[in-house]
C-alpha cells in the first residue's frame, strides 16, 4: 500500500495497479472525544489537523453532515490574497497566506496553490484613494502589495479593456503577486488525509441535531449517528452557524446569504492571473482545467438554499464583459451558490462563547477560503488553550458589545 | 428570482422591483439610554437568522416604495404570506 | 455516407451548402447539422481526448455529445467549444476541431506513462511549492478545449420577458400533445412551448419509416400548433431552437433562443440579436424534456464510430446519413431492435448483440431473425477492436444470476465498422432539479426519475418514464389535464390509458457492470474528461466515496456535456464497486445551465453604455462646451475641472481656486441629493435623523446636519432648508442620495409610522447653480431683482424665494468654500439657461466655472469633511472633531447616539481627523500615505491632500490615532511605494481649518 505521495510511490503504484492507501477512511464515531469539530469544510479539517499536529490533541472527531469539502470550501472561486486594509485582518490573512505557501509540502498533498497574482481594480478616484491607503498599509505590515496604473495592467493582461470610454474605466489596481488560487477540494482533502494520519476521526454523513449543554458547559452532541461526547466543541459550519448556535441557546451577529459563482466551458489558457473588481461586481480567474471561474455578488436576503437571484449572476456576466469584452461568445457551463455567513463588520468571529467549552469560528462572509489554513491554525490554538490565539484576539465576539469592530468594508468608500 | 406579492399594490411582481430590508420584528429599543451595551448590541447586530420560515422586510423600491412584511422559507424560498406594516408585530401575533 | 434518396424529414437535398472543417472543403445540405454533414462525408474524426490524446468521433446527435467540440468562424464571430451536433449548417461555414485529431499529440505519444497517471495524479505530485510554480503553466497548456476568442463580439443579445399560465418544455411527442391539450381545453390561458431543435418532433422522427401513424399524428399536431401560433399569437408562443437552461424559484424559467441565421453571420452589420434570453414566469410548468440514451460499457468503448443506437437512427432518419456499412448493435433493451430494423430496411448489414437472454421473445426479434438479421441474445461485448476506428468487437456469453452478471464461454470476434450501443435511458431531470427537487431511482426502468409530486409542475413522456411515442402522447394529454385542473379550467379530468409496463417499455435490464469489464483499462465513463471505471474504482478505494467526491476526484461529469450520457453509468459503477444500491449513491447535484449560455446573452444589452445608467445634469452640455473633464460620482458625470488650452489638472485647479477666492466662481451642484420632507412632524423627524437640533430652525433658514447610523458612524451630511414649519428640503451627498432616502423611508415606515412625515426624492427635479466668491452678491443682484440681498437682510444660512432671469427660484446662502455663496435652485429644465445667464452676467468679474477637484481644495482649506473620503464608515462625529454638532438635550435618542457611549467609541487612541502640514510647504503628500510612529508602525493615513493656491502651500487632512490631542506634534508620513520615491516626510499635526480661521470671508464684498 502506498501511503506517502512521491514520485517513487507513484512509480510503485503504477506498477502494482494503483494500490494507494485510503486517504479518508470510512469511520464510525466513538462515544467520546477530547474535541469535536462540527463541520468538515476546509476550516474545520484544518482545525482538527493543527489540534493533532501542534496542540497534542489527537482524540478529535470532525463531524460533517454531508461529504467533506461540500460546503463553501467546494463552492467558492478559490481566490487567495492577504492584502486587507486593517492590521488585524491583514495579519490574520497574511498568517494564512504564509501557511498556504508551505501547505502542500506540510500535508504531502498538492493543493495546487498557484501564486499567479491578484489584481483589485479601481474605477474611480475614491477607489484609487482607497487602494493607495490599503497598499501602503500592506507594505507597512510586510504584506507584498503595489499600486499599478491602467497601462501597467494592460501590459500584464493584454485582453483587459482599459479604454477610457468604458462606463467605469479602469484607473488602476492594487496587485499582490503572492496571491492566487488553489484547488478547493485539494485543501479539504489534503487536511482530511493529513489529519486522519494523525489519528483524527473524520465522520461524514453525520449531522449534528443537537448540542448538549449542562450548567453552562458543553457535554457533547446528538447526531444522526448517535450521541458523541466531548468537553470541547468547535463549530466551524459557515452558513449554518446560527443554526448550531441556536442548539446551544445562543444568538450570533450573523446572517446567511446566498453567494453565487459560475464557470465557463474550458478553453486554452488566456487569463494568467486573478482579476477582482468590487466596483463593477465581478471577479475572475482561469482554472488549471481551463474554465473561467467567475464570482458574483451576494443576494440581500437570507437563505440556506444554495441558490440566488439570476440578476446577480447576469450582472456579474455583464461586469466581466466590461472588463473582458472578448469573452462574450464564451459560454457559461455551470452556476451554483453557497451560503455565506455575513458579519456586520465583514470580519470573522473566532471566539469562545458564553457556553464553556463551546467555540465558534464563523462569519467569514464571502472571503473565507483564503483563510483556511490560518483560520484552522488559530482556532486550534484557541480551543486547545481555551485562550485566544493572539491573531484571533481582535475577532472575539465581544467586539459587537464593546464596539471594537474591525470594519474591513469601512474603506469601501462613499461617493460624494 | 422570487415573485413577490406587494400588499399595497396588490400585485405579484418580479423580485427585481423590490429590495430586501432585513429581518422583521427587530424593534428599536424605546429608551436606548436605559439599556445595557449588551442589549443595545443585540438590537444593532444580533439576528435570529432562521433556517426555515422567516419573517423579513422588503420594500417595493421600484414600485410604491412601501415597506412590508414577508414570511418566506429560507430553505425553499417559497413565500408563505405577506402583510403590510403594522398588521403584526411579532412572529406569533396574528 | 448519405443514403441516396432517403426521405429525410430534416434535410432539403435541393439546397447544397459548402463548408470547411479543419481546413478541408465539404458539401452538405440545408437542414444538416455540422455533425450530420461530416458523417455524410465520411469525416469521422473530431478530436483528441483531454487526458490521453485519443482520437475520437461523434457518439450522439444532440446536445449530449461529449466529443465533437469545435470552434466556429474567426474574428468577432469566433465561437469556442460548440458541439458539432448543435451547429446548423450554412453556406460558407468554417469550423475547426477544439483539439485537432490529426496533429501530433504528446498526450498520445506518452501512452506508456498513462499507467502512472491515475485519477488524482496531480494531488500526489509536484508537492513542493517551488516545483509546482515551475511546472504549472506547462501543465495548463494542455488544458481546455478551443482557444479563447481574441476579438470583441460583433453581435448583440436581447432579453425578453414573458408571463404564461403554462409553459411546456420539450417539443417531442409528449410536449406537443400536452401543449395541444391545454390549448384545446382553455380559452385565454397563455401557453409557451419551448424546444431546442429547429423542428418540433423530438425522437418521433425515428418512428416515421416504420409507423405511418406516427407521421400522420406529427403532421396534424404540428400543423395545429402552428395555426395556434399564427392565429392566436396572444395565447400561444412557439419557441424553437430554444433551450430552457434554468429553472429558478417560483417558476422563473430561462430560455436561450438561437436566432442567428446564415445571413446574419456573413453580413458585416449586425442586424438582429444573435441570441435572446426569454425569461418566462409561468404559473404551471409541464416538463416533457425526454431522455438521453446512455452507452454500454466495455473495453475501448471510446473508439471512433462507436455511437449511441438512437443517435445512429436519428442520423439515418433525419439526415439520411449512416457512418458504416456493417453495423453491430449492442445493448440491454428492446430499442436496439428498432435500430436494427431501420438499418436492415435500408439494406445495411447488421448484427444485434443483446446482453439479455431470450426468455421473453418479442415479436420484432422473430421478424428480424426471419429476415436474416443475426441476433445474439445473452451475449456481451467485452472489448472493441481497432486502433482508432472500431473494426470489430469481442463478445462472450452473458447471464444474469440473481443480481450479478456472469460472463463465460469463449471469446468470439465480430467485425464491423460501426458500433451502436444502448444501455438504457436517462430522463432529462436537470431542470426539475435546478430549484431543489430531488430524483429517485426507479428499479423498473433503471433510471433516476423526477420526484413524483410537485406543486405547479407536471412531467410527461420519456422524462417521466413513458418512452413509447403513443404512451408519450397519452401521458402528455393526461398531465395537461392535471395542469388544466390546477388552473381551474377543467374540473372533470379525462385520462388516457397508457400501455402496461409503459415505464419500462424497452425492457431495460439492470446496468451491465460485471467486474470482468470494470477491471479492464480504458472502459470510459466520461469521454470528454477521459474518466474510466478504474478511476472511479481508485477514487472509492482511496476513500472518496460520495458521488460528489467521485465526481470531483475523477472529473467525471465536469465537461461541457455535463455527463449527460455517461454520469449515470458512473453511478452504477460506483454502486457496484461499493456494493450499495444506486439509490444510495444518488446523483450529483444538477445545476444550471442545462446547456451552455453565452456570457453575451446573459449580459444582454446591459454592457457598454448600458452597463449602468449614466446621469447627467441639465447643464451638462454647457460643461462639455466649456471643455470640462468629468469625474464619475455614483452614476453621475460631474465636471472635474475645466482645463483651458494647454492646462493640466493642476494648473486648471490652481486658476479655478484663486478665482473663487479672489473674485467669482460658479459650480453645478445639481447632483447633490435632494429629499423633500413634509408633514407636521417634519421637525421631529429631522431631529431624530440628524445629530443636531431642528425644532427651532425658522422658516427661511438653513442648517447643516450630520447623519449617523445606529453604530454611531457618520453616513452622510448636508444642508437642510426650512421652507415652512411643515416643509423642509434635505440635501445629501451625491453618492449617498439613494441610500439615505431608503434609510429615511425605512425609519418612517417601520419604526415611526406615528410620525406625520412624507418623503419624496426631488434630486432630478431641481438644478442648482452655485455662485461663489467675494463678488457673488454683486452678481445675484444683477440677475434677481425681487430679493433683498443686503448682508444683514439675507444672512448666511438663510434662503429666499425669488425670480432669477425670469425663473422662479429658491436662493440659498450656504457655502462649501467659506466664501460668500448663493445656490440658485430652479426647476431642472431651466438649469442650463440659468447657468448660461450667470456665466454671461459674471463676465465682468471673470466668473470661472469650477469642478469637483477645486471644490475639494476649497473645502479642505476650510476643514470641511467629505463623507466617504475623510470618513470611511468607521468614524464618529467625535472622531472628526465635530462634537459641537451633537445635541445634548434632545428628548428623543437620535439615531446613533446610544452607540457613542460604548467603550471602543470613547477610546482615546481612535483614529481622529486632523490637519497635517508638511514642514516643506511645497511637498504635497500622496493621499493614502500612512503616518507612522517611531517604531515605523502606521498610526493613521492621509485622507485628503492638495496644494492650496491661496495659502501657497500644501495642506492635508489625516486620520491619526488620538490625533486631536496631538496638536502641533511632528509626525512622519512614510512613502513606501517606489514610484512615489521612498522617503519619510516630516509634518506637523494642526487644526484642519487652514484658511480664514475667523470665518470673515463668508460675507464677501459689498
Amino acid at each position: 500500500m502506498q501511503k506517502k505521495y512521491s514520485w517513487y510511490s507513484l512509480l510503485k503504484a503504477g506498477l502494482s495497479g494503483q494500490d494507494w492507501d485510503q486517504a479518508i477512511p470510512l469511520i464510525q464515531p466513538k462515544s467520546k472525544y477530547d474535541v469535536i469539530i462540527i463541520g468538515g469544510g476546509g476550516h474545520g479539517l484544518a482545525t482538527a489537523y493543527y489540534l493533532a499536529k501542534e496542540c497534542g490533541i489527537n482524540n478529535v472527531a470532525v463531524v460533517e453532515k454531508g461529504y467533506i469539502g461540500g460546503g463553501n470550501t467546494g463552492r467558492n472561486t478559490t481566490i487567495i490574497r492577504s492584502n486587507y486594509l486593517r492590521d488585524e485582518a491583514s495579519s490574520l490573512y497574511e498568517h494564512a497566506l504564509k501557511l498556504w505557501e508551505g501547505i502542500s509540502e506540510d500535508l504531502n498533498f498538492n493543493v495546487m496553490f498557484s501564486q499567479r497574482g491578484v489584481y483589485n481594480l479601481g474605477h474611480s478616484l475614491q477607489n484609487m484613494r482607497d487602494i493607495e491607503r490599503r497598499v501602503n498599509a500592506n507594505v507597512l505590515n510586510g504584506v507584498d502589495a503595489v499600486v499599478v496604473d491602467a497601462n501597467e495592467i494592460k501590459q500584464q493582461i493584454p485582453i483587459i479593456n482599459t479604454s477610457k470610454n468604458a462606463r467605469y474605466p479602469i484607473m488602476g489596481a492594487s496587485y499582490q503577486s503572492r496571491g492566487g488560487v488553489a484547488r478547493h477540494d485539494g485543501i479539504a482533502w489534503g487536511f482530511a488525509r493529513a489529519a486522519s494520519m494523525l489519528g483524527v476521526d473524520i465522520i461524514q454523513d453525520c449531522e449534528v441535531i443537537d448540542i448538549e449543554v449542562e450548567e453552562g458547559r458543553v457535554k457533547g452532541v446528538k447526531t444522526t449517528k448517535g450521541e458523541i461526547m466531548a468537553d470541547r466543541i468547535g463549530c466551524v459550519s459557515a452558513g449554518h452557524s446560527s443554526v448550531l448556535a441556536k442548539m446551544a441557546g445562543l444568538r450570533l451577529p450573523i446572517e446567511s446569504h446566498p453567494l453565487q459563482a459560475f464557470v465557463s466551458e474550458a478553453m486554452k489558457p488566456v487569463l494568467h492571473t486573478v482579476v477582482m473588481s468590487n466596483a463593477v461586481h465581478g471577479y475572475i480567474s482561469q482554472s488549471d482545467k481551463g474554465d473561467l471561474v467567475i464570482g458574483a455578488g451576494i443576494d440581500g436576503y437570507n437563505s440556506y438554499a444554495q441558490r440566488g437571484s439570476t440578476k446577480i449572476v447576469e450582472h456579474a456576466a455583464a461586469a466581466i464583459l466590461e472588463l473582458f469584452p472578448i469573452f462574450s461568445r464564451v459560454r457559461m457551463n455551470r452556476q451554483w451558490g453557497g451560503i455565506v455567513d455575513v458579519c456586520p463588520d465583514a470580519c470573522p468571529i473566532i471566539s469562545p462563547t458564553n457556553v464553556e467549552g463551546l467555540y465558534f469560528n464563523c462569519g467569514w462572509g464571502t472571503g473565507g477560503f483564503k483563510a483556511t489554513p490560518g483560520s484552522g491554525h488559530v482556532f486550534a490554538h484557541t480551543i486547545a488553550q481555551d485562550k485566544q490565539h493572539p491573531l484571533a484576539e481582535p475577532f472575539h465576539i465581544d467586539r459587537f458589545k464593546t464596539g471594537a469592530l474591525i470594519d474591513e468594508h469601512g474603506a469601501a468608500g462613499v461617493a460624494h | 428570482m422570487l415573485l413577490i406579492h406587494c400588499p399595497y399594490c396588490k400585485e405579484s411582481r418580479d423580485q427585481s422591483e423590490f429590495s430586501p430590508a432585513g429581518e422583521a420584528f427587530i424593534a428599536r429599543p424605546k429608551s436606548p439610554e436605559g439599556i445595557s451595551d449588551e442589549e443595545w448590541a443585540d438590537y444593532v447586530f444580533y439576528r435570529t437568522n432562521h433556517k426555515g420560515n422567516h419573517w423579513e422586510q422588503w420594500v417595493h423600491s421600484n414600485g410604491c416604495r412601501k415597506y412590508f412584511l414577508v414570511e418566506r422559507s429560507t430553505i425553499s424560498h417559497q413565500i408563505l404570506q405577506v402583510a403590510p406594516f403594522g398588521a403584526r408585530n411579532s412572529e406569533t401575533e396574528l | 455516407m448519405r443514403l441516396a434518396q432517403h426521405p429525410s424529414h430534416q434535410v432539403d437535398y435541393s439546397k447544397s451548402l459548402n463548408f470547411i472543417f479543419n481546413n478541408k472543403r465539404y458539401k452538405g445540405y440545408e437542414g444538416d447539422t455540422l455533425a450530420s454533414a461530416l458523417l455524410a462525408n465520411d469525416a469521422l474524426l473530431f478530436t483528441r481526448s483531454f487526458k490521453y490524446g485519443r482520437k475520437r468521433g461523434l457518439i450522439a446527435a444532440g446536445v449530449e455529445e461529449p466529443n465533437a467540440l469545435v470552434s466556429l468562424e474567426i474574428g468577432g464571430r469566433y465561437t469556442p467549444n460548440l458541439k458539432a451536433t448543435e451547429i446548423m449548417l450554412y453556406d460558407g461555414l468554417s469550423a475547426v476541431s477544439a483539439s485537432n485529431p490529426n496533429a501530433f499529440d504528446i498526450r498520445a505519444f506518452i501512452k506508456p506513462l498513462h499507467r502512472f497517471m491515475p485519477a488524482g495524479f496531480y494531488y500526489k505530485t509536484f508537492i513542493k511549492q517551488k516545483v509546482w510554480a515551475k511546472v504549472e503553466d506547462s501543465i495548463r497548456a494542455f488544458s481546455g478545449f478551443s482557444k479563447a476568442p481574441t476579438e470583441e463580439d460583433v453581435d448583440v443579445y436581447d432579453h425578453i420577458f414573458h408571463h404564461a399560465e403554462v409553459v411546456v418544455i420539450g417539443g417531442g411527442a409528449a410536449g406537443i400533445s400536452a401543449a395541444l391539450e391545454v390549448l384545446n381545453n382553455s380559452k385565454k390561458e397563455r401557453v409557451i412551448l419551448v424546444d431546442e431543435r429547429t423542428q418540433l418532433g423530438g425522437e418521433l422522427f425515428n418512428e416515421f419509416s416504420s409507423d405511418e401513424a406516427a407521421m400522420t399524428w406529427h403532421k396534424d399536431s404540428v400543423n395545429r400548433l402552428l395555426s395556434f401560433a399564427n392565429e392566436d399569437s396572444e395565447r400561444f408562443t412557439l419557441l424553437t431552437q430554444s433551450t430552457a437552461y434554468a429553472w429558478h424559484d417560483q417558476n422563473y424559467i430561462e430560455v436561450l433562443e438561437t436566432i442567428t441565421t446564415a445571413e446574419s453571420l456573413t453580413s458585416s452589420e449586425p442586424q438582429k440579436a444573435r441570441k435572446i434570453i426569454h425569461r418566462i414566469r409561468a404559473k404551471e410548468v409541464i416538463l416533457a424534456t425526454g431522455a438521453h440514451e446512455r452507452p454500454m460499457l466495455f473495453e475501448a468503448n471510446d473508439l471512433t464510430n462507436i455511437m449511441l443506437s438512437q443517435s445512429v437512427r436519428r442520423y439515418l432518419h433525419e439526415y439520411g446519413v449512416i457512418s458504416g456499412k456493417k453495423v453491430v448493435i449492442y445493448g440491454n433493451n428492446d430499442s436496439i431492435y428498432s435500430t436494427a430494423r431501420d438499418l436492415h430496411v435500408n439494406d445495411i448489414e447488421c448484427i444485434v448483440v443483446d446482453v439479455r437472454s431470450s426468455e421473453d421473445p418479442i415479436e420484432i426479434v422473430a421478424e428480424l431473425k426471419h429476415s436474416g438479421v443475426k441476433v445474439l441474445q445473452g451475449y456481451s461485448i467485452v472489448k472493441a477492436l481497432g486502433s482508432h476506428r472500431v473494426k470489430g468487437v469481442e463478445i462472450v456469453q452473458t447471464k444474469l444470476q440473481g443480481n450479478d452478471w456472469q460472463v463465460f464461454g469463449d471469446t468470439q470476434t465480430l467485425s464491423c465498422d460501426l458500433l451502436a450501443t444502448s444501455g438504457g435511458f436517462n430522463p432529462v431531470v436537470h431542470l426539475d432539479c435546478h430549484n431543489g427537487a430531488k430524483t429517485y431511482f426507479d428499479e423498473v426502468s433503471q433510471s433516476f426519475l423526477p420526484q413524483q409530486e410537485r406543486d405547479n409542475r407536471e412531467v410527461c413522456g420519456a422524462v417521466a418514464g413513458a418512452s413509447a411515442w403513443q404512451d408519450a402522447i397519452n401521458d402528455g394529454k393526461n398531465k395537461a389535464q392535471f395542469t388544466l385542473n390546477a388552473l381551474g379550467t377543467v374540473s372533470k379530468l379525462t385520462q388516457e390509458i397508457l400501455s402496461e409496463n409503459y415505464s419500462n417499455y424497452f425492457n431495460v435490464s439492470q446496468f451491465f457492470t460485471p467486474k470482468e469489464i470494470l477491471n479492464k483499462p480504458k472502459v470510459f465513463l466520461d469521454l470528454q474528461n477521459d474518466v474510466t471505471t478504474l478511476d472511479v474504482a481508485l477514487s472509492i478505494r482511496e476513500g472518496y466515496r460520495s458521488i460528489e467526491h467521485i465526481k470531483r476526484y475523477t472529473a467525471m461529469g465536469f465537461g461541457t456535456d455535463q455527463g449527460k450520457t455517461g454520469n449515470i453509468n458512473g453511478i452504477a459503477v460506483a454502486a457496484e464497486l461499493m456494493g450499495i444500491p444506486m439509490s444510495e449513491v444518488g446523483t450529483t447535484t444538477f445545476r444550471p445551465a442545462y446547456t451552455g449560455v453565452d456570457f453575451g446573452a446573459m449580459a444582454g444589452r446591459e454592457i457598454g453604455d448600458f452597463f449602468d445608467p449614466q446621469r447627467y445634469t441639465t447643464i451638462h452640455d454647457s460643461h462639455v462646451a466649456s471643455g470640462a473633464e468629468f469625474e464619475v460620482v455614483g452614476q453621475w458625470y460631474r465636471p472635474w475641472y475645466y482645463p483651458k488650452t494647454g492646462e493640466n489638472i493642476h494648473q486648471a485647479v490652481y486658476r479655478e481656486c484663486l478665482a473663487v477666492r479672489t473674485s467669482l466662481g460658479m459650480m453645478d451642484a445639481s447632483t447633490l441629493g435632494k429629499i423633500d420632507v413634509q408633514g407636521s412632524d417634519a421637525r421631529e423627524f429631522l431631529s431624530r435623523i440628524y445629530t443636531n437640533a431642528w425644532m427651532k430652525l425658522a422658516p427661511g433658514s438653513c442648517r447643516y446636519g450630520l447623519m449617523c447610523n445606529e453604530k454611531g458612524m457618520i453616513i452622510d451630511d448636508g444642508v437642510s432648508t426650512c421652507i415652512n414649519d411643515n416643509h423642509f428640503i434635505m440635501t445629501t451627498t451625491t453618492g449617498g442620495a439613494a441610500s439615505v432616502y431608503s434609510a429615511l423611508e425605512m425609519w418612517l415606515q417601520t419604526e415611526w409610522s406615528d410620525l406625520d412625515v412624507h418623503l419624496n426624492s426631488v434630486t432630478d427635479q431641481y438644478s442648482t447653480v452655485a455662485v461663489v466668491g467675494p463678488n457673488a452678491r454683486k452678481l445675484v443682484k444683477l440677475l434677481c431683482q425681487d430679493v433683498d440681498f443686503e448682508r444683514e437682510n439675507f444672512k448666511f444660512m438663510q434662503w429666499r424665494p425669488g425670480t432669477v432671469c425670469g425663473v422662479d427660484a429658491r436662493i440659498m446662502r450656504i457655502s462649501f468654500s467659506g466664501e460668500l455663496a448663493y445656490e440658485i435652485n430652479v426647476e431642472a429644465n431651466y438649469g442650463r439657461y440659468i447657468w448660461d445667464q450667470v456665466a454671461i452676467a459674471g463676465e465682468k468679474w471673470n466668473i470661472t466655472p469650477y469642478g469637483t477637484e477645486s471644490m475639494h481644495v476649497l473645502r479642505a482649506e476650510k476643514g470641511y469633511i467629505i463623507v466617504g473620503q475623510d470618513t470611511d464608515g468607521s468614524m464618529t462625529p467625535m472622531d472628526v472633531n465635530m462634537s459641537w454638532i451633537l445635541a445634548k438635550d434632545k428628548p428623543f435618542s437620535y439615531v446613533g447616539r446610544r452607540s457613542f457611549s460604548i467603550s471602543a467609541l470613547c477610546a482615546e487612541d481612535r483614529l481622529q481627523l486632523v490637519g497635517l502640514l508638511t514642514k516643506d510647504s511645497s511637498t504635497v503628500l500622496p493621499e493614502g500615505a500612512h503616518v507612522i510612529d517611531n517604531k515605523g508602525k502606521s498610526i493613521g493615513y492621509v485622507t485628503s491632500s492638495y496644494f492650496s493656491p491661496i495659502l501657497d502651500r500644501s495642506i492635508a487632512m489625516a486620520q491619526i490615532q488620538g490625533g486631536l490631542a496631538k496638536m502641533d506634534e511632528t509626525v512622519l508620513v512614510k512613502i513606501v511605494q517606489k514610484k512615489q520615491g521612498l522617503k519619510e516626510i516630516p509634518c506637523e499635526i494642526s487644526s484642519s481649518v487652514f484658511y480664514d480661521i475667523e470665518g470673515e470671508k463668508v460675507d464677501g464684498n459689498d
